[in-house]
C-alpha cells in the first residue's frame, strides 16, 4: 500500500471503518442518514484516492451491520462508481458488496446500483 | 442526419440543469407536500423527456418515461413513499446524468439500462395502487402554480434590482481611481446578473423541431407536412426559451393528438398527409406564434368528460364554453388520455407551455373546429430592446445622457421646468452650458447641456420600471444614462 492512512467515520449512530492492506474493506454500521451523507461522500473520495494509489484490484464493502442508508448517503456509492469508471481500464478496481441476509432493502438497492457499472460491481450472496 | 455537436452539448448542459432542479424539487416534496415543487417535478421531467427524444438521447428518454411513472405513483400517494422508492428516484436521476454525458448512440459499457428499468418496474409494481385515484385538488380550478423558466434570476427579482443597478452604474460612472475600478466590478456583476440577454428567434431554431416532428409522425404511423414561416426577431433569452418550449410541446401535441392516421384521414375525406404549420413574428410589442394543424380538432366533449372524471363538478364543467375548456386542457395534470405513452398523455405539456409563457406575462389560447383542425396561439410581450433618443452632455455628469425621442427638442418655451440634473442625482454641478428644452404633451423640461444634442439609438442594458428615473443604455460601446424627464 502507499502508506497513507484513511481514517474511518465515527458519528452518532453511524460508523464507517476502513481497513487497508492486501484485502481492503470498508465496513459500515448503524444508520447512515442524511446528516451522514456529506462526510461519507468525503470518506469515499479519500478512500478511492488511496485505492488508486495502491493499485488495489478490489475492495469489499461490508454492509452486514448497516441498518439503514438514506438516498443521499447511498448516492455516494453512485459517485464512487463514477470515479472508478473514469480511470483507465487497467487501473479500475472492483467493488464487492457484502449485504446482510436479514436486511431486505440492501440487496434490492445494490441490484439497482450494480446497473450503473455491471463490470465493476459484485454482490455477494 | 447527425445533429450539430453544439446542439448536443447544449442539451447536456440544459439536461444537467433540469436534473438538478428535479432533484431539488423531489427533495422538497419528500420533506413536505409542496404543490409548486410537485408541478415543477412533472414539468421538468416531461420537458427533459421531450428534449432528449428530440436530440436522439433515447436512453435518457426511456429513463425519463419511467421516472414519470414513478412520480405519478408518488403523486397519487401524496409523496408518502418508502425509502426504497426515494432511492430509486434518486438513482434514476443519477442514471440520466450518466446517460446524458454519453454520446448518443454510443455503447453503454458496463451500464445495464434494461436491468435498471426492471428495477424501476419492480418497485412500481409493489408501490402502484391497484386503482389509481387522482390526488384531490383544492377546488375545481386550482390556481396555477408557476415556476420560472430557466433564467439567471427570477423576473421579479430583476425588476426589483433594476433601480439598484441604475444607482450602481451612476456611482461607478462618477467615481475615479481605485474606487471607480471597484465600483466597475460591482456594476458589471450586477449587469451580468440582471441585464438583458439577447437572442434571435427565427428559422434556425426550427430546424431541430422539424426533424423531431417528422420523426415522431413516422413513429406514430402518420404522414405530416411541416411548414414554418417565422420572421426573425431579436428577443430576450427568456422569450426564446419560452418559445422553444412552446413550439416543442405544441408541435408534438399536434402530431400525437391532432393529426389522424392516413386511413382515418382518407375516411374523413382528407388527404392522407396532415399539415402542421408554424407561423409568427413580432406584432406590435408582442411575439405571436400560431401553430395550426388540420387534424381532428379538440374533442371538447372528451375534455368535459375527462374533467368530470378528474373531480371537477359536473355542473361547472357543463357550463364551460370552449375557451374555458381550453384553459382546463392547460391545467397541470390534465390529459384526455387515460394511459400515458412515451409521447404524451400525462397532461404536462400544455401546462408547461402555459406556465413558461405566463411567467413572461404572455398567454396561450386555441381555436378548434371539429374534424378540421386546431390553431394554438401563443402571445408573449417582448420588451423593447432599443430606444431612439437625443444624446446630451450634461455638466457635472460623466456618462452621456439620453432623452427618449418621444420628447421633442423645442425652442425655449414661455413656461417649463428647468432641471439641474447633476444636483437631482446627488452630484456637484460645476455650472455652465445652455438649456435644451424637451416637450411631450403639456410637459416641458429643460436640461442644461454642454453642446447641442444628437440623435442616436440606444440599446437597453438593464430594464427598469417606468416609474424609475431612468436606466442604462448602450450607445455603440459607451454606457449612457437614459433619463425619463417625467420622473424628474
Amino acid at each position: 500500500m502507499s502508506g497513507r492512512v484513511v481514517h474511518g467515520l465515527r458519528e452518532p449512530g453511524f460508523a464507517a471503518d476502513v481497513r487497508l492492506g492486501d484485502a481492503p474493506v470498508l465496513a459500515l454500521s448503524g444508520n447512515a442518514d442524511i446528516a451522514a451523507a456529506a462526510t461519507f461522500g468525503a470518506l469515499i473520495a479519500e478512500l478511492h484516492a488511496e485505492l488508486v494509489a495502491s493499485a488495489a484490484r478490489e475492495i469489499v464493502v461490508d454492509l452486514t451491520q448497516l441498518e439503514f442508508m438514506s438516498a443521499s448517503a447511498f448516492n455516494a456509492f453512485v459517485a464512487w462508481l463514477g470515479l472508478v469508471q473514469e480511470l483507465p481500464p487497467e487501473r479500475r478496481y472492483h467493488v464487492r458488496f457484502r449485504p446482510s441476509d436479514k436486511i431486505l432493502w440492501q440487496k434490492r438497492s445494490l441490484r439497482t446500483l450494480s446497473c450503473f457499472a455491471t463490470d465493476l460491481v459484485e454482490i455477494e450472496g | 442526419m447527425a445533429l450539430p455537436e453544439t446542439l448536443v452539448n447544449q442539451f447536456r448542459i440544459v439536461a444537467q440543469e433540469r436534473l438538478e432542479r428535479i432533484e431539488a424539487a423531489w427533495a422538497t416534496v419528500m420533506s413536505g407536500l409542496d404543490d409548486e415543487a410537485a408541478n415543477t417535478l412533472q414539468r421538468e421531467v416531461h420537458t427533459l423527456k421531450g428534449e432528449s427524444r428530440m436530440l436522439g438521447f433515447v436512453d435518457v428518454n426511456t429513463v425519463c418515461h419511467k421516472l414519470e411513472d414513478l412520480l405519478e405513483v408518488a403523486r397519487v400517494r401524496g409523496y408518502a413513499v418508502s425509502e426504497d422508492f426515494d432511492l430509486t428516484v434518486n438513482m434514476a436521476l443519477r442514471f440520466m446524468t450518466m446517460l446524458a454525458r454519453k454520446k448518443a448512440g454510443s455503447q453503454l459499457g458496463g451500464i445495464d439500462l434494461p436491468g435498471f428499468i426492471r428495477q424501476i418496474d419492480q418497485i412500481l409494481l409493489e408501490t402502484r395502487p391497484e386503482t389509481p385515484t387522482p390526488r384531490a385538488r383544492s377546488g375545481s380550478y386550482q390556481p396555477l402554480t408557476r415556476t420560472a423558466p430557466p433564467t439567471r434570476v427570477p423576473g421579479f427579482v430583476r425588476a426589483r434590482l433594476g433601480g439598484v443597478a441604475l444607482d450602481a452604474f451612476l456611482e461607478y460612472a462618477m467615481a475615479s481611481g481605485v474606487r471607480r475600478d471597484r465600483l466597475r466590478t460591482s456594476w458589471h456583476e450586477l449587469r451580468d446578473l440582471i441585464g438583458l440577454q439577447r437572442a434571435v428567434v427565427g428559422p434556425a431554431q426550427l430546424v431541430k423541431l422539424k426533424s423531431n416532428v417528422l420523426a415522431l409522425a413516422k413513429e406514430l404511423g402518420k404522414q405530416v407536412e411541416v411548414t414554418f414561416a417565422l420572421a426573425s426577431a431579436e428577443v430576450t433569452t427568456e422569450v426564446l426559451a419560452a418559445i422553444d418550449l412552446a413550439t416543442l410541446h405544441l408541435a408534438r401535441n399536434a402530431v400525437d393528438h391532432g393529426i389522424e392516421s392516413p386511413a382515418h384521414r382518407l375516411a374523413a375525406g382528407k388527404l392522407p398527409t396532415g399539415r402542421v404549420a408554424l407561423r409568427g413574428g413580432i406584432r406590435g410589442d408582442r411575439l405571436v406564434l400560431e401553430l395550426e394543424d388540420d387534424g381532428g380538432g379538440i374533442q371538447f366533449e372528451r375534455v368535459r368528460a375527462r374533467a368530470i372524471e378528474l373531480g371537477m363538478s359536473r355542473d361547472a364543467v357543463l357550463g364551460l364554453d370552449r375557451d374555458k375548456l381550453v384553459e382546463v386542457l392547460c391545467q397541470p395534470g390534465f390529459s384526455t388520455r387515460t394511459e400515458a405513452t412515451d409521447v404524451s398523455g400525462r397532461g404536462v405539456g400544455l401546462d408547461a407551455v402555459r406556465a413558461a409563457v405566463g411567467e413572461l406575462g404572455g398567454s396561450i389560447s386555441a381555436s378548434s373546429s371539429d374534424g378540421a383542425g386546431t390553431v394554438w396561439t401563443v402571445s408573449i410581450p417582448v420588451p423593447r430592446l432599443s430606444v431612439h433618443g437625443h444624446v446630451l452632455r450634461v455638466p457635472g455628469l460623466a456618462p452621456p445622457v439620453m432623452i427618449e425621442s418621444s420628447w421633442q427638442l423645442v425652442d425655449a418655451p414661455p413656461a417649463g421646468r428647468a432641471i439641474d440634473l447633476a444636483s437631482v442625482l446627488g452630484f456637484a454641478n460645476p455650472g455652465g452650458g445652455a438649456i435644451a428644452w424637451f416637450a411631450r404633451g403639456d410637459d416641458c423640461v429643460g436640461i442644461a447641456c454642454e453642446r447641442g444634442s444628437t440623435a442616436a439609438l440606444g440599446r437597453r442594458v438593464v430594464i427598469t420600471a417606468p416609474s424609475a428615473l431612468g436606466e442604462v443604455v448602450l450607445l455603440d460601446s459607451v454606457e449612457a444614462l437614459l433619463v425619463r424627464p417625467e420622473r424628474l
